[in-house]
């Protein structure tokens, strides 16, 4: 039940995106059409709960163990950074055809502030490990979501009739405003 | 002190258990590419334009060594097709560079306005509004290909006349996309004639518009078969022509980039004037020419009367005898 509650918050309520604010870049970035934001999620889902697990393993086996818990931030980018790197390696030979999937997206997302947001996030609220997985694997779940929700409303407002000033860019982010109010009324779900 | 040191240490050996990491396993996970492939996108323009149909140049170089034969790199022309056979290995495809074509030389003077467009400022906008020249054909200078263009290859003479620079063009094409008149065509980048037309109005119409317009008269197909007339509209279809060509042409619309730039044919008067100066003097020389030639044969035709004349008179006298 724990991990249920721990689920739905981390996927509607404390939504990566639109409540924490976090991966804005890629949100806005690769929005334009649903096949690209798909691949983007699908990509984030896979580096985000490795990247999760190993820096939770290292923190707490190599960095507690000696207080070094201030040194967690360059820690983790350095793993992250090299773990996705190593990663497109391992799927560029064992699959090439989820390589061909994943694309340019794999390597843009060892950057991506979500990642590292999650890492460090689930340390500071003090998951254990299995709280981890869950709060890793639903936070993307719940940036797809946020991801795929936005994509489809971009993909349709290019069909309609918006005055010069407000195409592109401005009307996207009204758009994801919008969406975060939304988001916002998810609130009460879960106390706590 | 100690924590320092220990904070020193762990940064390092994990910076180095990384790094060593990456290295054993790009060699493990080496994965055997075509060394053609980048052997070829180096010599590619590297312009990412997509106008191969790939969505860059690396896709293309893949696309290459693929099997299948990916349509030739327009921008690169013969040159990148040629290096890119070399490669492969195998015969190159023959390849024309093209570049874009505004066949509009209607300016402020020569074209008819129907009246500036309040508010508007595309040329899809003014293109729906029916065009600000009499001629709907023609280019309407809004700037719509300007605002496409990737190689800042475009001006605008005027606010009238798009003029496209044939040196900067890469031939990527999005320019005859965006331009709702289709007034810009690609033509192949040797090709030396032009029809600066793009009016398919019946002559009449033409007439009243713009002063440069092509009626589809047919003049200048009768003295080069690879002038092609469709629509009240010529078009040359050749590589090159004679250079008295553009002469024939009663309305001045057919350039010759040999003598004049098309942007000097557009924008200078002065270029026009020495056109101008050019064809008077052919055509004087034409018609001197012609007087010439009728009168040899007025010459050799009274010549012929003459010696027939005097061949029966003798073939009488030898009658006679």
């Amino acid at each position: 039940m724990e991990y249920l509650l721990l689920a739905i918050h981390s996927v509607f309520i404390g939504n990566l995106i639109l409540s924490k604010f976090l991966g804005i870049c890629p949100f806005l970035g690769v929005s334009k059409k649903l096949s690209t934001a798909l691949g983007m999620a699908m990509a984030v889902l896979f580096v985000m709960v490795m990247a999760s697990t190993v820096t939770f393993l290292l923190y707490t086996y190599l960095l507690l163990p000696f207080d070094l818990g201030y040194l967690r931030t360059i820690v983790f980018i350095l793993v992250i950074a090299s773990l996705v790197q190593l990663t497109e390696m391992v799927i560029q030979k064992i699959s090439p055809a989820l390589y061909e999937a994943l694309g340019i997206y794999l390597p843009l997302i060892t950057t991506n502030c979500a990642i590292l947001g999650v890492a460090i996030d689930t340390i500071e609220k003090g998951h254990n490990f299995v709280g981890m997985l869950t709060y890793s694997f639903f936070g993307a779940v719940g940036f797809a979501l946020a991801l795929l929700l936005f994509a489809g409303i971009r993909e349709r407002m290019e069909t309609s009739d918006i005055p010069n000033s407000f195409k592109g860019a401005a009307s996207s982010l009204i758009v994801a405003g919008i969406l975060s109010l939304a988001f916002m009324g998810f609130a009460g779900l879960v106390p706590g | 002190m100690n924590g320092i040191l220990i904070a020193i240490v762990v940064l390092f050996g994990t910076g180095l258990a990384l790094g060593l990491l990456l290295a054993y396993f790009s060699k493990v996970f080496h994965v055997e590419e075509d060394p053609r492939i980048d052997q070829i996108e180096e010599v590619l323009p590297g312009a990412n334009c997509g106008a191969c149909g790939m969505a860059g140049c690396r896709d293309y170089a893949k696309a290459c060594v693929g099997e299948g034969e990916p349509p030739a790199c327009p921008v690169g022309g013969a040159a990148v097709s040629s290096a890119v056979a070399k490669i492969l290995g195998t015969v190159a495809q023959d390849v024309e560079a093209m570049v874009a074509l505004v066949k509009c030389a209607g300016t402020e003077k020569r074209a008819t306005a129907r009246g500036p467009l309040e508010g508007v400022n595309r040329c899809a906008e003014a293109f729906l509004l029916g065009g600000n020249k009499d001629c709907r054909h023609g280019c309407m200078g809004y700037g719509d290909c300007v605002r496409v263009c990737p190689a800042d290859a475009i001006t605008i003479y005027q606010g009238n006349v798009a003029i496209v620079d044939a040196d900067k063009c890469i031939g990527c094409g999005l320019c005859v996309q965006a331009c709702p008149s289709h007034v810009i065509s690609m033509v192949p980048k040797s090709r030396t004639v032009h029809v600066l037309c793009n009016s398919k109005d019946i002559a009449a119409l033409t007439r009243t518009s713009c002063t440069v317009g092509c009626i589809g008269c047919r003049i200048c197909a009768r003295s080069d078969a690879a002038f092609v007339i469709e629509d009240n509209l010529a078009s040359f279809t050749g590589t090159t022509a004679e250079s008295t060509v553009p002469y024939v042409c009663p309305n001045d619309v057919i350039v010759d980039t040999r003598a004049f730039s098309v942007r000097a044919f557009v924008e200078s008067d002065r270029a026009r004037e020495d056109f101008t100066a050019a064809k008077t003097e052919f055509k004087e020389k034409e018609r001197l020419e012609k007087l010439a030639a009728a009168e040899a044969k007025k010459a050799a035709a009274a010549k012929a009367a003459q010696e027939k004349a005097a061949a029966e008179g003798s073939a009488k006298e030898g009658k006679d005898e």
